[in-house]
């Protein structure tokens, strides 16, 4: 069973900070206001189905 | 926030039982929904349930009043977030209650987009038919798209505050049934996608489809599951639905392996789960006893004897305390009963005293029957 979670309509941290062009430097300043709004994003969709 | 060393003491409690250790005495586990609290304190659902403010008020009054051992309150159901969303699934009856009814927002011929990009079907299909404000597309939909999150995440903030200050406030355990929940993914794809009746049809005539939708939505169910501040202690609550209204054949099929593989993966991430085990599930203890060690089971109904003999040596055991008697039967009666599940299902450990069902509403027991099986359990509980 895969347990890797992949959608169209999600975006990784990569794939966040390719699609934003974040420069590979600001990375570890980038990632928690661009993919932890996604993730929250995520948490909230999950709740509409609950 | 400094904790308070009761509030320190309770959460010791309750880490001893996670731990595997034996806790001093049995942990009280009783909570009650928003609508049994703003009922308690006074209040109308058909008004006050949409203040947060108020909200909070009541659920400080029944923590005060209620002698368990953790906060006594919870808002799931957030009405102002369904009526934003013109919700289909939730929806308050005439008294102002919120009801679930029966919905089925995938239609059987979308299943093999679903099984392709579950989470992207949910968005293009599933939730514009739950919620009339997103089927009405263009701007109406992102607006209430966004007032909807903005909502959802300011009044969790604002009742997860509130309830570890209220917690700290009167010297409870900080710790909550649910840190963060979700459904097993047969529950999940039957819940609200499919529906009770849609999907028991399809178990028949496309099953191939079904089990492929489960293990579509695994990583979802896994990835939800697991939130920052998940461990040992700050648990994620599944709520089981389906299993027992399935036969065996098909539950060991449909429900079990994604079920299974969901607790696993909780486990291998150390993360620990709080699992509410609805209706009977007598038959299938062997299966709940196959998960991995500490499970928090929260019967409903079940014998409390062949319960701690088959899965109470490996998981923690609570609930099966019938919620019925507490309005129908005399105060000594509903301690009798107390003292008949604890004297079972105590010894030994790995055992937490709650109720068989949800606490939802004023009217469903007789408070001050309540109150002096709280205060029973509290003391009879010391090992």
């Amino acid at each position: 069973m895969n347990m890797e979670f992949d959608s169209e309509y999600y975006d990784s941290f990569l794939e966040a900070m390719e699609k934003y062009e974040i420069p590979e430097g600001a990375f570890p300043f980038a990632g928690e206001g661009l993919q932890g709004v996604e993730e929250m994003f995520f948490g909230f969709t999950m709740f509409l189905i609950s | 926030m400094e904790l308070n060393q009761e509030t320190l003491k309770k959460n010791e409690l309750f880490e001893n039982l996670f731990d595997g250790k034996m806790p001093e005495r049995v942990p009280v586990f009783v909570s009650g929904d928003n609508a049994f609290c703003l009922e308690y304190a006074g209040f109308d659902l058909l008004k006050e349930q949409y203040s947060i403010e108020k909200n909070i008020e009541a659920i400080d009054i029944t923590t005060r009043n209620f002698n368990s051992d953790l906060c006594f309150g919870s808002l799931i159901r957030i009405p102002h977030l369904y009526k934003i969303l013109g919700a289909k699934n939730f929806v308050p009856g005439t008294d102002g209650f919120i009801q679930h009814p029966e919905i089925n927002a995938l239609n059987e011929d979308e299943y093999d987009e679903f099984i392709k990009d579950p989470y992207k079907t949910l968005w293009d299909k599933v939730l514009p038919r739950l919620y009339t404000e997103l089927g009405k597309g263009g701007f109406a939909a992102q607006k209430a798209t966004t007032k909807a999150f903005f909502a959802f995440y300011a009044t969790m903030g604002q009742m997860g505050t509130a309830s570890a200050e209220i917690a700290n406030k009167y010297g409870k355990t900080i710790y909550t049934m649910a840190s963060t929940a979700c459904a097993v993914p047969y529950d999940s794809l039957a819940d609200q996608l499919r529906s009770f009746t849609g999907i028991s049809k399809d178990i028949r005539r496309i099953p191939e489809k079904v089990e492929a939708a489960c293990e579509a939505l695994l990583p979802l169910s896994i990835k939800a599951g697991i939130i920052p501040n998940s461990n040992r202690y700050n648990r994620t609550f599944i709520p089981l639905h389906m299993g027992p209204y399935m036969r065996e054949k098909d539950f060991l099929r449909f429900y079990w392996p994604t079920f299974k593989a969901f607790v696993e993966a909780l486990d291998a991430a150390g993360v620990g789960v709080n699992i509410f085990v609805e209706q009977d599930w007598m038959r299938y203890l062997d299966y709940l006893n196959e998960l991995p060690k500490g499970c928090f089971f929260l019967f409903e109904y079940g014998d409390p004897k062949i319960i701690k003999e088959k899965v109470g040596k490996k998981h923690i055991i609570s609930g099966l305390y019938p919620l019925g008697i507490l309005k129908t039967e005399s105060e000594q009666r509903c301690i009798d009963k107390a003292k008949e599940l604890i004297d079972v299902l105590a010894p030994d450990g790995n055992y937490m005293f709650s109720l068989d069902k949800s606490l939802l509403r004023l009217k469903d027991v007789n408070v001050n029957n309540l109150k002096a099986v709280l205060n029973f359990v509290q003391e009879y509980g010391k090992y």
